[in-house]
């Protein structure tokens, strides 16, 4: 099958772009702390667990249908018509993520300039992920790099800047909390970290070496959970029984920075990072989704329909919540069961039904 | 190449109008802004509402000594600060009400105080604090003072040194870690004990005192919080007696006897230790506080170098400590309030057994039998061997 876009990507890329889309989750903090305080952090090992049996999963296509990426796959396996419906979820997926994150964003961005309508930063997300879409995924992987780079050198600069706050008796008792919390809790963190790489499986005919994939996601699971847990675990030993109050608990944190009133106001670490990694997160989604819409209805050309697709994610992020709340709400007790079927239950049923199919054996 | 040449003239275009936007819409110049240093909020008369006080920052007036003599002849007098005053339900109703009277939209990013009058505190102040929780613009480090008497009237205080008197009292508050005799509390603390339920939140103290003609703001002293209502007030012993144990002691200075005079001992470092245990049904607790020092002043005639007489000190040193601790523990068990955290010292060794104590605490509190255990060293006599 002839490939819609022409851009290649390395391994290291790949690995820094799977990074960079994991460390957009930062939202989820509120809703663990909704959850569990203590042991939050403790739930990124399980969750860590989810995510290589998903690399597993994802090993063991690629190995089957080399060089395909979903959609191509889905087509192989359950057939064209039905294989489309399957695709068609996807994207829908695919979608929702990028106005749930959009929608995320535009809030967010409203402490720093309340008086600015939401709707200019959705727009001005969208419009950056349009051009870099446009650009293609080498642009977009070469970028997605530095702004990896960057965020890794920040977190530990925050959390040296934090370590006179931190008081780690926060994190005992270890483990108290009920085991149904406890695995509610890490499959909240896998739905909305190591799950979401499912969408580099559409990145395979872009990838310079496709057999690298599962190295290459073992790496970026491999460093970002420690640094995961370390951002919670700051979380939690500076701002105590009180993480579950903030609507942006990492924002909190490094608003409690102050150091002899020379070194305070630090809001903009955060900020920074919520947009460059959220930027990363919306461009990779629009990408895939722009591309998979486009080999479905076998299109010679995607560009058509990047900004179309833009302009439903905005108008799905405008309509799916009413307010803030009702978003945190679902993101709490509703997107990880939401997201199952995408991030493991289709690939397990997909990985099935490509053995037992004698037509795709060889 | 045509096509090349249309993007470029096109790009040009942009770049042109770009010129003539203004930026963006809620942009707001520093000087159409009234910066905040301090705020102090009070009992009105009016029972359903509440009295605000602002320090607002006059920029203009903002010049040292020096220069106002030269350039104006030092005909410039008063501070450089307008204490803007007004009553309202709300904390942010009564802030946004001070723009009928100022001709600035207050900016409250860089206030650095949040004043309590005792009697407001002893009726609540949670729905007060929320307001500079939730506040984009507040931040969590401003520090939390409660006021013995009329919070407005320590921002009304002189100021000898520096300009400001919110700044100076922010100032003052930081520096009590040399007496270690008021608590340092900032918002972030203060809320993260509000959240607890069972350790309560503290606030230092603050008294206008005056001298001559002049008022100046005075510090020392700790406001007991239960739930968000003061209960109670700890003494400056009191206070860093309680301070030893929340390990926040950082220097002060402890008077002991010698032979025929007194000798001061300055704090260098203390640590406690909180162990909790629970033996036959009951609550214990033992406290292990170390703590090092040295000889500051020595007014005695005897012969410093006596190993006989350094014990002499560090005996009479661990004394003085443990009375200070044995003494401010008996009062918080009196007012039933758990200012030490000790319910947190349960909850992290007797995880399972917590869930029953935490939600009769007040009745476990009072009877927790604690033992004290100071070691302390005096470790660095100065540089002169005796009084010459």
């Amino acid at each position: 099958m002839e490939q819609l876009e022409k851009g290649k990507i390395s391994t290291s890329q790949l690995i820094l772009l799977t990074m960079g889309l994991l460390f957009a989750s930062q939202q989820i903090l509120a809703s663990i702390f909704a959850i569990t305080i203590k042991d939050g952090w403790l739930a990124v090992l399980p969750a860590l667990l989810e995510g290589l049996a998903l690399i597993i999963i994802i090993g063991a296509l690629v190995h089957k249908f080399p060089h395909k990426n979903l959609i191509a796959i889905n087509d192989l396996v359950f057939g064209s018509f039905f294989g489309k419906i399957v695709s068609l979820l996807y994207l829908c997926f695919f979608l929702s993520i990028i106005s749930f994150n959009l929608m995320y964003m535009g809030t967010f961005m409203l402490f720093l300039m309340p008086e600015t309508p939401n709707w200019v930063f959705i727009l001005f997300f969208i419009g950056l992920s349009t051009s870099a879409v446009r650009n293609g995924i080498e642009v977009t992987a070469r970028t997605a790099s530095i702004l990896t780079l960057i965020f890794l050198v920040e977190i530990p600069f925050t959390i040296i800047l934090l370590i006179n706050k931190i008081n780690f008796q926060e994190l005992l008792p270890i483990l108290n909390i009920p085991l149904i919390d406890f695995a509610k809790t890490s499959h909240l963190v896998y739905s909305a970290t190591f799950g979401e790489a499912i969408v580099l499986l559409m990145l395979v005919p872009a990838l310079n070496n496709a057999k690298d994939i599962k190295k290459s996601f073992l790496w970026a699971f491999i460093i970002f959970t420690p640094l995961l847990i370390s951002i919670i675990v700051a979380n939690i030993t500076v701002l105590g029984e009180s993480a579950a109050v903030f609507t942006y608990p990492s924002l909190q944190v490094v608003r409690t920075i102050n150091i002899r009133n020379i070194i305070i106001r630090m809001d903009i670490l955060v900020v920074l990072g919520e947009l460059s990694m959220n930027f990363i997160r919306i461009t990779i989604y629009h990408y895939c989704l722009t591309l998979g819409t486009a080999q479905i209805f076998k299109m010679k050309t995607y560009t058509p329909i990047i900004i179309p697709l833009g302009i439903m994610a905005i108008i799905l992020s405008f309509s799916l919540f009413k307010n803030t709340l009702e978003y945190r709400s679902f993101m709490t007790n509703i997107f990880p069961l939401y997201s199952f079927p995408f991030e493991g239950g289709l690939l397990i049923l997909t990985l099935v039904v490509a053995y037992l199919r004698p037509s795709l054996k060889k | 190449m045509k096509r090349q040449h249309t993007n470029n003239l096109l790009y040009l275009f942009i770049l042109t109008f770009s010129l003539f936007l203004m930026g963006c819409w809620s942009y707001r110049e520093l000087n159409t802004k009234a910066l905040i240093a301090g705020i102090a909020i009070d009992k009105a008369q009016n029972p359903e509402l509440i009295e605000v006080t602002a320090q607002i920052i006059k920029p203009g007036m903002m010049k040292t000594a020096q220069q106002k003599s030269s350039s104006e002849g030092g005909t410039t007098t008063g501070k450089p600060v307008w204490n803007i005053k007004g009553e309202g339900r709300t904390v942010f109703e009564t802030l946004r009400k001070a723009t009928h009277i100022s001709n600035r939209k207050l900016f409250i990013a860089h206030n650095r105080i949040l004043i309590f009058s005792e009697s407001l505190a002893r009726e609540g102040i949670k729905k007060h604090l929320d307001f500079f929780i939730r506040d984009h613009e507040s931040y969590p480090t401003i520090w939390i003072i409660i006021s013995q008497k009329k919070a407005s009237a320590l921002l009304d205080t002189t100021t000898q040194l520096g300009n400001v008197p919110a700044f100076s009292l922010a100032e003052s508050i930081e520096d009590e870690r040399a007496t270690s005799q008021a608590p340092i509390v900032d918002l972030h603390d203060f809320s993260k004990k509000l959240l607890n339920k069972t350790a309560c939140p503290i606030a230092p103290l603050a008294t206008v005192i005056n001298v001559g003609q002049d008022k100046y703001a005075k510090f020392g002293g700790t406001a007991i919080f239960k739930g968000d209502n003061v209960v109670g007030k700890l003494n400056n012993r009191e206070t860093r007696g309680m301070l030893w144990v929340i390990n926040k002691v950082k220097s002060g200075i402890i008077v002991v006897n010698c032979a025929d005079g007194k000798a001061s001992l300055e704090i260098m470092s203390a640590q406690s230790k909180i162990e909790p245990q629970i033996i036959d049904n009951k609550l214990h607790l033992t406290i292990q506080i170390k703590e090092t020092s040295a000889l500051g002043e020595y007014g005695c005639n005897e012969d410093l170098f006596s190993p006989a007489n350094i014990k002499k000190m560090e005996d009479q040193q661990n004394l003085i400590i443990y009375n200070e601790i044995k003494d401010v523990i008996t009062k918080a068990q009196e007012l039933n309030t758990d200012i030490f955290d000790f319910g947190g010292a349960f909850q992290r060794k007797y995880p399972k057994l917590w869930k029953s104590l935490e939600d009769n605490w007040d009745e476990y509190f009072p009877q927790i039998e604690i033992s004290i255990q100071v070691t302390s060293k005096l470790k660095r006599t100065g540089l002169s061997k005796f009084i010459p």
